[in-house]
């Protein structure tokens, strides 16, 4: 589909414009701004709906660092899972039975923190998207505790013979 | 190139996203030797398959979120008004770190027995 100004975004992949039905040139299109925000968001299919199918675009810069958070929760993700199998795989001197409780607890928050990313991500984007103020930080707090509650496991571990 | 004094360009905001995703492709990559040298003395060859997926996931991310990068670039100076790309990348990502951590999770388990 070609837009108004010659442009063509479906000829490029991933930028993919789709209709929901067939559209039969009906002389239709030089009365409409093709370029208009309202018709691009009508006539392009975003996943996911629950977020894109809500309020407005913002302001890109926004979107873009709302990624960079999800993808920091993600890293942390990757951080955690790496330290917990890292705890047991490389059998660091810490009492066993604490060391193994660390361990686990680190491998459950590393599975938690990618569904934190997505839900977060999905929470501020729809936010930004309604012009709402943005949501609380989600389980930031949750996280920080744990990782204290680990921190106190392994100094224990360390001084337990 | 156009746009160079739009609002997006402040603070290069598409590059640093783009080097954010950048930098977990490589954090898998890192994974990847990081499975293979931990999983070689316990189950030998086979640790080749963890860490080639884990590998070959890394280089999709590297090449798909390269594509998004060029893509958004695209959108964002040909003045088209276009949107930014969707969350597809997003769900696959976080689905992809589920997994990981699953397998640690079984991984961990493991020792209990």
């Amino acid at each position: 589909m070609a837009y108004a100004d010659g442009s063509n975004p479906s000829a490029r992949k991933g930028v993919g414009v789709r209709l929901p039905f067939p559209a039969p040139d009906i002389g239709l299109r030089r009365h409409v701004r093709l370029t208009d925000q309202r018709f691009v968001d009508m006539t392009r299919r975003r996943f996911p709906d629950s977020v894109y199918g809500r309020g407005t675009e913002p302001d890109a810069r926004f979107s873009l660092a709302n990624e960079r958070t999800f993808l920091a929760w993600v890293s942390v993700g990757l951080a955690l899972v790496s330290v917990g199998v890292g705890l047991q795989a490389f059998a660091v001197n810490v009492q066993p039975a604490l060391r193994l409780a660390a361990s686990v607890l680190l491998v459950i928050a590393g599975t938690a923190s990618p569904v934190q990313a997505w839900f977060g991500w999905a929470r501020v984007e729809t936010a930004m998207r309604e012009q709402r103020p943005l949501p609380s930080v989600g389980m930031a707090p949750l996280l920080v505790i744990l990782l204290g509650v680990v921190g106190v496991l392994i100094v224990l571990g360390l001084l337990i013979p | 190139m156009t746009g160079g004094d739009e609002p997006v360009w402040t603070g290069l905001q598409l590059e640093r996203t783009s080097l954010a995703w950048r930098r977990l492709a490589l954090a898998l990559l890192a994974l990847s030797l990081a499975v293979l040298r931990l999983g070689w003395p316990v189950i030998g060859g086979w640790t080749l398959v963890p860490a080639g997926v884990v590998a070959a996931g890394a280089t999709t991310l590297l090449v798909v979120s390269h594509r998004r990068y060029l893509s958004s670039h695209h959108l964002l100076t040909s003045g088209t008004g276009l949107p930014l790309p969707d969350g597809r990348l997003i769900a696959l990502t976080v689905l992809s770190a589920m997994t990981l951590a699953v397998v640690a999770v079984v991984v961990v388990a493991a020792q209990f027995t």
